[in-house]
């Protein structure tokens, strides 16, 4: 695995974090635990007609298995299924404000800045590791096992350690890691595994 | 209840080859479909639709999300497979941007037909080209019905094993 550009945009960089008491040694010593919590995140939404409707339309998805129950039944499902793509990150939302929070846009932010959001995996805590100060986005692994359906509503448990791969690359020193997370429906079937890779590192200080 | 939507074509795992191409799907991305994009599937980062935020971040414009990205290999495969196939993996990495403004091609090929668990299995190699170069790749591992059972949509249990 390798880092694919490189100049990597700001656009895709996360903060700084690390101790310089750790080495990768320490990270790789780490894989397998659990930087969850023991949280787990409940989505806010029940799946309906018009929120598949809403997903399916943009990049219009005309298999009718996600538009019909009839079809859908008769293809062995419960009901409308949601799109296999939609499972992570879309139907796994947790919402960005519930009254009695404060706004999420205050009136002196300014136009271009970014209100809170919420999590979509459960986080607490990172793993022992050197300082590093960026990290963006390098690939993803999704499994899917019990269909999402129509009426479901998902949750995320786990931030599992998955792999620790430290390597010098064209943007930087620092490692390859992944975290891995499972989905659940509300009778507590599993719905996919999804594994998520990132590079974190420090860049390379320019000549 | 009369059915409101025609069935598609199925596609089935004993008449597929190594090497077949799927068909591909062009896709025009402009500023609104970067809007309900973001809004079908709850991503707002300004990254997704603020060209401002996108080009100050090294970008050529606002552009898609991971997950975006990915629904556009959703669009292609589901396209082809029928109503009886199922996805049981996918595997992606981003390489390059996908703009507002910009035109992405999607395709596919079968890059490996086989049984496993017992399941009929393909593996099909995905790729996403940007205007300037391969913006995406990775594969799809689509569980297909035989015509020994026309109408048997493949299930499979927490370990991956047909049920």
């Amino acid at each position: 695995m390798s880092a694919s550009n490189k100049n990597v945009p700001a656009s895709r960089k996360r903060g700084p974090k690390g101790d310089t008491g750790y080495t990768w040694d320490d990270t790789i010593a780490a894989i397998g635990k659990d930087y969850s919590g023991g949280k787990v995140l409940v989505a806010d939404e029940t799946i309906d007609e018009s929120s598949l409707a809403r997903y399916c339309e943009v990049f219009e998805f005309g298999n009718p298995i996600f538009w019909d129950d009839e079809i859908a039944q008769r293809a062995g499902y419960r009901a409308q299924v949601a799109p296999w793509a939609s499972i992570k990150d879309t139907f796994s939302y947790g919402g960005s404000w519930r009254p009695g929070e404060p706004t999420r846009y205050p009136l002196d932010m300014e136009i271009d800045a970014r209100g809170a959001n919420a999590v979509r995996v459960p986080t607490e805590g990172e793993p022992p590791m050197p300082p590093v100060t960026t990290t963006f986005f390098t690939d993803m692994t999704i499994e899917f096992f019990e269909p999402v359906c129509k009426g479901d509503n998902i949750s995320v448990m786990g931030r599992r350690l998955a792999s620790v791969s430290p390597k010098t690359t064209s943007v930087g020193e620092g490692a390859f890691i992944s975290f891995a997370s499972e989905y659940f429906n509300q009778r507590g079937e599993l719905v996919a595994r999804a594994t998520q890779g990132s590079y974190t590192y420090n860049p390379k200080k320019k000549d | 209840m009369a059915i409101k939507y025609s069935i598609p074509q199925q596609v089935y795992w004993d008449d597929v080859n190594e090497g077949d191409e799927i068909p591909s799907v062009d896709f025009n991305l402009t500023i609104q479909r970067m809007v309900i994009a973001a809004g079908g599937n709850r991503n707002f980062s300004p990254l997704h639709h603020n060209t401002r935020i996108g080009k100050a971040a090294g970008a050529g414009d606002m552009f898609l999300q991971n997950g975006s990205c990915l629904m556009l290999w959703e669009r292609v495969v589901s396209d082809w497979c029928g109503i009886y196939a199922r996805v049981k993996k996918v595997t992606f990495r981003i390489t390059d941007f996908h703009n507002a403004g910009e035109k992405i091609h999607v395709g596919g090929k079968i890059a490996r037909k086989y049984q496993e668990d017992g399941l009929n299995l393909v593996d099909l190699k995905m790729q996403s080209d940007t205007p300037r170069k391969v913006g995406m790749t990775g594969t799809v591992v689509l569980a297909l019905p035989t015509r020994s059972n026309l109408t048997g949509t493949p299930r499979w249990n927490a370990k991956g094993v047909a049920c």
